[in-house]
């Protein structure tokens, strides 16, 4: 089955369609440290969040992590889901002590990446349809005896490591020579794109959406640049400070 | 970045529009962008249906494909920096930005 949008009344450029199907088929695949199963699950567990109570009383109250628990699951962790519900729902408050305590939990950093990789496109895909005024497509199926689908790689970048740039480990800026050199034009990068890069394949994604919604990645620090897009630069800046404002976003 | 793009454009827009959304006149549609983008991150669906149509009369079909791809990037942007806990980045840049992070309110954000 094949994403399109033309549902939308318009026009939509087919690099939309393009990008999210390739998200899709990511998630049939097993993934770094997550089996197909459970990026499926995750990304359905996206759509939950969105409606979930108890979200709702943790959003209104002063303590971000009230009381209470999450429904269960039969794929996915307890931990699992608190990220999920947490990075959806109530993104600004997340603290490092609550990150911290998710490591003490069990959950290990690559784990972390892989998950906060995969809500984050979720987010980002759903809020397209929602702002397009589709219904959100629906999620791919997968191959339950596939080894694709179960055999994940546990790759982890020989360069990454913790710094005091980020709470999570990072591939260094200088990444010439390294099998992660495709993720970044050397030492020309910021933050935002290096914070995925424990799990190399989530800068992937995000470069991947990203030239689709929004700009190629080579393009974003040209701030004069319009790329050909309907949006100019500035329209697509205004645009990106105000949701960024809206979110509480310190970055 | 909006600072740069419009010192680009050779416009002058008060960049508190950001944070308190309202006037960018110099900006072509940009009560329709804004309104757009505000439905997006707090609007219901009707608010976005509205916001939607509203800027679809005024500008056309690919700007509001290309507004919803923008700010449905940084619905995700946005959660990887607070998800991750990353710093501004190199030294020049929070220095060079300093006075505009605070004359603007950002510094209320940052995370302890």
């Amino acid at each position: 089955m094949s994403i399109d949008y033309t549902d939308a009344g318009f026009p939509v450029r087919s690099e939309f369609a393009e990008s999210h199907q390739r998200f899709w088929q990511r998630l049939q695949r097993a993934g770094t440290w997550c089996t197909a199963e459970q990026r499926i699950a995750i990304a359905s567990e996206v759509r939950l969040a969105k409606h979930c109570s108890l979200c709702d009383t943790r959003v209104d109250s002063l303590s971000p992590r009230s009381n209470g628990e999450h429904r269960e699951s039969a794929v996915l962790s307890a931990s699992v889901i608190e990220v999920v519900h947490a990075i959806v729902r109530d993104a600004s408050r997340i603290s490092k002590s609550w990150y911290q305590n998710l490591l003490a939990g069990g959950l290990t950093e690559g784990e972390y990446i892989e998950i906060v990789g995969t809500v984050v496109s979720m987010v980002s895909i759903d809020s397209f349809a929602d702002a397009i005024g589709v219904a959100p497509r629906a999620l791919p199926e997968f191959d339950t005896n596939s080894q694709a689908a179960l055999a994940v790689s546990r790759y982890t970048p020989e360069t990454a490591g913790v710094t005091d740039q980020a709470w999570v480990p990072m591939v260094d800026a200088n990444n010439a020579g390294t099998p992660e050199a495709d993720l970044w034009p050397s030492e020309r990068t910021g933050n935002v794109i290096r914070a995925m890069s424990l799990v190399p394949d989530e800068v992937r994604t995000l470069n991947d959406l990203s030239a689709a919604h929004y700009l190629p990645m080579a393009l974003v620090p040209q701030a004069g640049v319009d790329a050909g897009r309907a949006l100019h630069r500035s329209q697509m800046e205004l645009v990106a400070g105000r949701v960024s404002a809206l979110n509480a976003c310190y970055y | 970045m909006l600072r740069e793009s419009v010192e680009n454009h050779d416009q002058n827009v008060d960049l508190s529009v950001v944070m308190q959304g309202g006037d960018a006149r110099e900006i072509q549609f940009h009560q329709e962008l804004i309104a757009f983008a505000e439905a997006i991150v707090t609007g219901t669906e009707p608010d976005i249906t509205m916001a939607r149509e509203n800027l679809l009369q005024v500008a056309g079909s690919e700007v509001v494909v290309d507004a919803a791809g923008v700010a449905s990037n940084f619905q995700r942007m946005v959660r990887i920096a607070d998800s991750t806990g990353i710093e501004l980045g190199v030294e020049s840049v929070v220095a060079e930005t300093e006075d505009l992070r605070s004359a603007l309110g950002i510094n209320a954000f940052r995370k302890a």
